[in-house]
């Protein structure tokens, strides 16, 4: 038998550790140096938070040459004990995964930073938002190092509140609040599951420490139906949904099915905040804690993320394809491509998930900064020619990539990324997660028709949604005319002017990882990327597991590349060729597009309004809280507490009676009497003179006498 | 010299100062105030002195010796021919249960004491009152004799009941004879389960000299003890030598309980269709529950919270509530240990209720100040939960969450008090915006709302996580509570979170506008006051839910101590 205390032994710092912390340590210190800089200086905050993640950003990718393929880093300290119970520690976990995370994080932190300097230009709370960014920064770094799950939580409770910070940065309006709200506590019901998931795995191995969890996991049995974990035993159910509720957190973070509601209302928060921790790092947060805690789950865990997971890529992309604010497209495709992670995750294609996630970081950043750029020109063009529009609506744009050519490459560069296209790099890892779960819905289901092959399926109709939201987003964005200028700005030469270089630099880089070459040798293989080849998938360590299933999954995704790749290619030209079909310029439907109001028929409502989810939560579960509450408040006030009342009022009755009975009739429980009088009178009285002080003593009285009266 | 007689003197300094205080002329009121702080800042001084020489390796709990600063001196001794002898002593002393206790009233009692700077009414009468309720409060932790106790637990309503009656707001009067009637109530119970204990218990030492094993004025030594005990046991003592005592540590001992007595352990006497310990215990329960405040025994709190000025409320959410779950620990939990696992299930119960009781009842509270005295009966939840577990992560967190949440919520009393100093009104509806013309007021109450709502790296969190770990692991460790209690009592978080955030958004965010008469230049920021009150609460909730072993430490081996004599009667619980 294994005792926790001794897997948790302080462990020695190393540089990298320092090194780590000061990563983890800039953006906080960011954090407090613009806290305490008077408002006249709401220059020098840009300043002081581009320089920090800058550094931050450096050290990472030192870590990430030096450390890459390493052995990892373990550093660990003692925090607290409960008890005589094991200590609880906390401590720097950094592997592969982490180190490449760590670099997503500060680099892409960095160039929002840079891109805010221009986009947040004049804002009243310029400051704010850069302070809220360096704590969104280090919350996030905080995800990625810590080494134990609870240390996890709380700081993925930080980058909810820094979220929810940065959401409502434009505090006076309505729907920003709400936005903000709604994703803290949309994120919260996730957080309690979990806890729970926590909670499982606290009450069985008496720590959260990652490491000590994988050894002790292993060491647990399966007797009768009992998970046994040294003393401590349950029912095997209990298991599996420690795994699920670990995931319950990941699904509310990551927005999945049924919890992905607050993500597109997120994007009310300022467009640089959307592509930092809206699209690249916080809502992949969900994705790592899946990588993270891979080992512990079971594989009936698994195949529930797998479900979400594809369901939600599925349902994402069909809400993305009727949408009108520019956001709110790649809100739900950022929503759809996270389903596609945890599925990857679910089906035991650990790899392709995450370089999913790398991948999408990059090309999705680089769209909302695309988009945000595009906002700013609007605004910029709305200001000058004097005339009001939503911004952000695409049936006001139209033939932008004449005004803001450099944009216009950069969100193309991107969007074949997010579609697939060979030789970018949103093609290699879809195709690795497309093999992973081809591959797993054979094993599962031993090659005969089963439910599983639902899951792939539902993986390759995403990707012909896919490309058909994307390129109807090009065509009513870049091209046909600009339609929202009027004579007048026309007559006056008043056009949309190119954004400024800070803009284009972050869109270039991002950008630029766009390609697979950066990502893969051969840009057409994805087994033969750097990345892929690299990162080793954890065995799953859960007990009762086949140890060939591992193997044989990774066998046969080999086996089916070619198909899916070929497969996929398909779609995406399917999806592509429809998209054109339908929002060509000047074509019939998309004329009729831009003239008409709402939706013309069911399948637009439905996909517009996101499946109906708000409405059904508000009907279903908001509304009858809310009623139960005020329901709640009437039971209090009007029954219990006019129980209490009545009781009074009845007592002083009672006393008004026993006075008299005492006063007329001579009792022979005279003692007994007594007390009683003292106590009813004491109330009566007090109720209605307020003269306390006498009855106290009245009441001393009485219970001495009641004493007497125990002891005889 | 003066060192043996600290307790004493942190009880007794606000007594005598409000003797003091009652006795200088009313023309001298600006100086009321002034003494209040000083001998408030002065128990501060104390508790540091405390806190310097504490030894945290000490258990205490469940034996006297351990007990630190320890002061034990005879009261009273009455010979009662046939029955024997009633004896009370006076005994204060500091342990890993009372130590936080200590330490967060006097700090909670010094913003209190600021906090009553503005009080412009009958001064003298208010400051002495304070004084008054500052000692009982003191005198309730640090008492170790149960009559000694129960005199201060309550000697703390008569100055709470005039503080609400007269200096609290439009329906003042009913709200302080209810909390009055309501608190009374409770300790009748206390009371009985005392008097059955009394009745119970020996004072083996004293007993050993009555019956002439020592002589008097001798140390009795430990052999003497277990001898005493041992022929008590056997029923060899004659009864008019047994020395009936109040000592709380006593009754903690299975071997002080007189053969057949209403409290033994072996011979369950049944009274009322209940076995006497386990009454005893449920009696104890109720008695306290009222305090904590419990659900459905809570509606006194709303009342009195709306009703209560300011720092009265500070006071009342910060440290009274905790003497009904530090009550709880001392006496139901360490002398009965046996009935926690009998009535376990039904604590954690309504501790369950009552958070998610409460959370909603402050979603649907319409005024600042009942909302948040609606979600002191949410958090104290926790606290009762905790305890219920059993666990050592459980207890450990109950009392985190104890000290947590004095901090918080008297924090969140003054945020209360502030807006309704300027605007004279709380309805959270009559307020937007608020943001623009209070920044920076906004900022702590958002600091202190996601406190609350148990935001990592505020004490809140550590207590909420830790309560919801331990009461989760009882099914596996001692059977107390069934696991899905935690996650119903996790779902209070959600609650929780619904209504701080519709509170910032319908108060502080959007436009600003009030629909009450008020001036705008009435709504001022934070005065220098207020911020000394408030930045100190801010650091010290950031500190305990950033470095959780300044506490921990200094209660972890009373825990363990308290959770192990628990945790015996676990298994006999799953057994039978």
């Amino acid at each position: 038998m294994i005792n926790p205390a001794d897997l948790l032994e302080p462990l020695a710092w190393s540089q990298s550790t320092i090194l780590c912390l000061l990563v983890l340590l800039l953006p906080l210190f960011s954090f407090i140096v613009i806290a305490i800089l008077p408002n006249t200086q709401a220059k020098a905050s840009a300043w002081v938070g581009m320089f920090m993640t800058l550094i931050a950003s450096i050290i990472s990718v030192h870590l990430l040459i030096a450390g890459w393929q390493g052995a990892g880093i373990h550093s660990r300290v003692e925090w607290f004990s409960f008890g005589h119970l094991p200590p609880f520690t906390v401590g720097v976990l950094l592997n592969d995964p982490a180190l490449l995370m760590l670099v997503v994080v500060t680099v892409i932190s960095f160039l929002v930073h840079l891109f805010s300097t221009a986009y947040m230009a004049g804002d009243a709370g310029y400051k704010k938002y850069f302070g809220f960014l360096g704590l969104f920064t280090f919350s996030m770094l905080g995800i990625i190092l810590a080494d134990n799950v609870l240390v996890i939580f709380i700081f993925w409770e930080l980058v909810g509140l820094s979220s929810y910070l940065l959401i409502s940065h434009w505090n006076h309006k309505e729907s920003a609040i709400k936005a903000a709200k709604k994703a803290f506590i949309v994120n919260r019901v996730g957080d309690v599951g979990f806890i729970i998931g926590l909670a499982i795995l606290w009450s069985q191995f008496n720590t959260l420490d990652l490491e000590a969890l994988k050894v002790l996991m292993q060491a647990s049995t399966i007797e009768n139906g009992q998970w046994i974990a040294g003393a401590h035993s349950v029912s095997l159910p209990w298991l599996t949904a420690a795994g699920i509720c670990l995931f319950l957190g990941a699904m509310g973070k990551s927005a999945q099915f049924p919890l992905q509601v607050w993500l597109p209302d997120a994007m009310e928060g300022p467009t640089p905040v959307s592509a930092l921790i809206h699209a690249a790092t916080m809502v992949a947060a969900g994705v790592y804690l899946m990588a993270r805690v891979f080992p512990l789950m079971s594989i009936d865990a698994l195949t529930f993320v797998a479900i979400i997971g594809s369901v939600t890529a599925f349902m994402g992309a069909i809400a993305a394809l009727a949408q009108h604010d520019i956001k709110k497209v790649l809100a739900f495709s950022t929503i759809s491509q996270l389903g596609y992670m945890l599925m990857g995750m679910g089906v035991g294609a650990y790899d392709a998930a995450l370089f999913h996630l790398f991948t999408h970081a990059f090309f999705k950043a680089c769209l909302f900064l695309s988009a945000g750029a595009i906002i700013h020109a609007l605004h910029d063009y709305a200001h000058r020619a004097d005339i009001h529009f939503d911004a952000q609506d695409m049936r006001n744009m139209g033939g932008l990539r004449k005004y803001l050519p450099f944009t216009f490459i950069a969100y193309l560069v991107s969007t074949l990324a997010l579609i697939g296209i060979p030789f970018f790099s949103g093609y290699l890892s879809k195709d690795a997660l497309l093999s992973g779960a081809y591959a797993w819905a054979d094993l599962m289901s031993e090659r005969t028709l089963s439910w599983h092959y639902l899951v792939p399926d539902l993986g390759f109709i995403t990707v012909v949604l896919t490309a058909l939201y994307m390129v109807r987003q090009l065509l009513l964005v870049f091209f046909g005319d600009f339609r929202i200028a009027d004579e007048r700005s026309i007559e006056a030469n008043i056009k949309v002017k190119d954004v400024p270089w800070v803009m284009k630099t972050a869109l270039s880089i991002l950008a630029l990882m766009s390609f697979g070459f950066i990502w893969s040798l051969n840009p057409l293989n994805h087994s033969l990327s750097w990345f892929l080849s690299a990162l080793k998938t954890p065995t799953i360590l859960v007990p009762g597991m086949n140890g060939n299933w591992q193997n044989n999954l990774v066998e046969l995704a080999e086996h089916n590349h070619m198909q899916v790749t070929v497969i996929s290619v398909f779609m995406i030209v399917i999806g592509g060729l429809v998209a054109w079909f339908i929002y060509r310029p000047k074509g019939k439907y998309a004329i009729n597009y831009f003239s008409r109001q709402g939706a013309s028929n069911v399948w637009q409502w439905l996909s517009f309004n996101n499946w109906y989810l708000d409405e059904i939560y508000n009907d279903f579960i908001i509304q009858p809280i809310e009623v139960l509450s005020q329901k709640l408040q009437l039971l209090d006030t009007k029954v219990i507490d006019n129980f209490i009342d009545k009781f009074a009022i009845f007592n002083i009755i009672l006393g008004h009676l026993t006075a008299w009975v005492d006063r007329n009739i001579v009792d022979g429980l005279v003692n007994f009497s007594v007390y009683f009088v003292g106590r009813v009178g004491l109330m009566t009285k007090s109720m209605q003179g307020g003269k306390v002080q006498s009855y106290i003593a009245l009441a001393f009285v009485g219970i001495l006498i009641f004493i007497f009266w125990i002891i005889w | 010299m003066l060192n043996n007689y600290l307790l004493s003197i942190i009880i007794f300094l606000p007594l005598i100062a409000a003797l003091v205080v009652a006795f200088i002329p009313g023309k001298f009121k600006g100086a009321f105030k002034y003494i209040a702080l000083g001998i408030a800042s002065l128990q501060v001084l104390i508790a540091i002195v405390l806190l310097s020489g504490y030894d945290a390796s000490y258990a205490g709990v469940n034996h006297l010796n351990e007990f630190q600063f320890l002061e034990n001196v005879p009261w009273f001794d009455i010979h009662l021919s046939s029955f024997g002898h009633i004896s009370a002593d006076y005994i204060v002393g500091v342990d890993g249960l009372n130590m936080s206790m200590v330490l967060l009233s006097v700090v909670v009692m010094l913003i209190g004491t600021i906090a009553s700077w503005n009080i412009k009414t009958r001064e003298k009468g208010y400051f002495s009152l304070l004084l008054l309720l500052n000692g009982a409060i003191l005198g309730c932790f640090l008492s170790l004799d149960f009559l000694l106790f129960y005199l201060f637990f309550e000697f703390m309503l008569l100055p709470m009941y005039f503080l609400i009656g007269l200096w609290g707001g439009v329906r003042r009067e009913y709200a302080s004879i209810k909390f009055f009637l309501y608190t009374l109530f409770g300790s009748i119970f206390i009371l009985i389960a005392m008097i059955a204990l009394n009745l119970s218990v020996v004072d083996p030492a004293a007993t050993a000299v009555e019956a002439g094993l020592v002589q008097e004025g001798q140390v009795v030594s430990n052999e003497i003890v277990e001898q005493v005990q041992q022929s008590l046991a056997a029923g060899q003592l004659s009864r008019e030598n047994l020395v009936h005592t109040f000592n709380m540590v006593y009754m903690t001992d299975p071997a002080n309980y007189i053969p057949g007595s209403i409290m033994d352990y072996k011979v369950m006497k049944v009274i009322l269709g209940q076995e006497g310990r386990l009454l005893m215990f449920l009696l104890l329960f109720i008695g306290f529950a009222i305090k904590i405040p419990v659900v459905p025994l809570h509606t006194w709190l709303p009342d009195a919270h709306v009703e209560a000025p300011t720092p009265i409320s500070v006071i009342l959410a910060g440290v009274l509530l905790k003497i009904g779950g530090y009550g709880l620990m001392r006496t139901a939990f360490m002398i009965i240990p046996d009935g926690v696992g009998y009535y376990g299930w039904m604590m954690g119960l309504l501790g369950v209720i009552s958070i998610i009781y409460g959370a909603l009842n402050a979603l649907g509270s319409k005024d600042l100040k009942k909302m948040i005295a609606y979600s002191s009966v949410s958090h104290m939840g926790f606290v009762l939960l905790g305890l219920a577990s059993g666990t050592t992560e459980g207890v450990s967190g109950a009392v985190y969450q104890m000290v947590s949440h004095g901090v918080i919520s008297a924090a969140l009393f003054l945020i209360v008090g502030v807006i309704y100093e300027r605007g004279h009104d709380r309805i959270i509806q009559n307020y937007s915006g608020l943001i623009n013309k209070m920044p920076r007021y906004t900022i702590f109450t958002v600091i202190f709302f996601f406190a609350s709502l148990g935001l990592p790296g505020f004490s809140g969190f550590i207590a909420e996580i830790f309560v919801l770990l331990g009461s989760f692991n009882s099914s596996v460790v001692n059977g107390f509570l069934p696991k899905w209690m935690t996650i119903i009592a996790a779902l209070g978080l959600i609650f929780s979170a619904a209504y701080y955030l519709w509170t910032i958004q319908r108060m502080f965010f959007g436009k600003f506008f009030t629909k009450i008469e008020v001036s705008n230049d009435e709504l001022t920021d934070l005065n220098t006051r207020e911020y000394v009150m408030l930045v100190p609460l801010v650091i010290l909730a950031l500190l305990m839910g950033v470095f959780p072993s300044f506490l921990l430490d200094m209660i972890n081996n009373s825990i363990a101590v308290f959770t192990d004599v628990i945790g015996q009667y676990g298994d006999i619980i799953q057994q039978n």
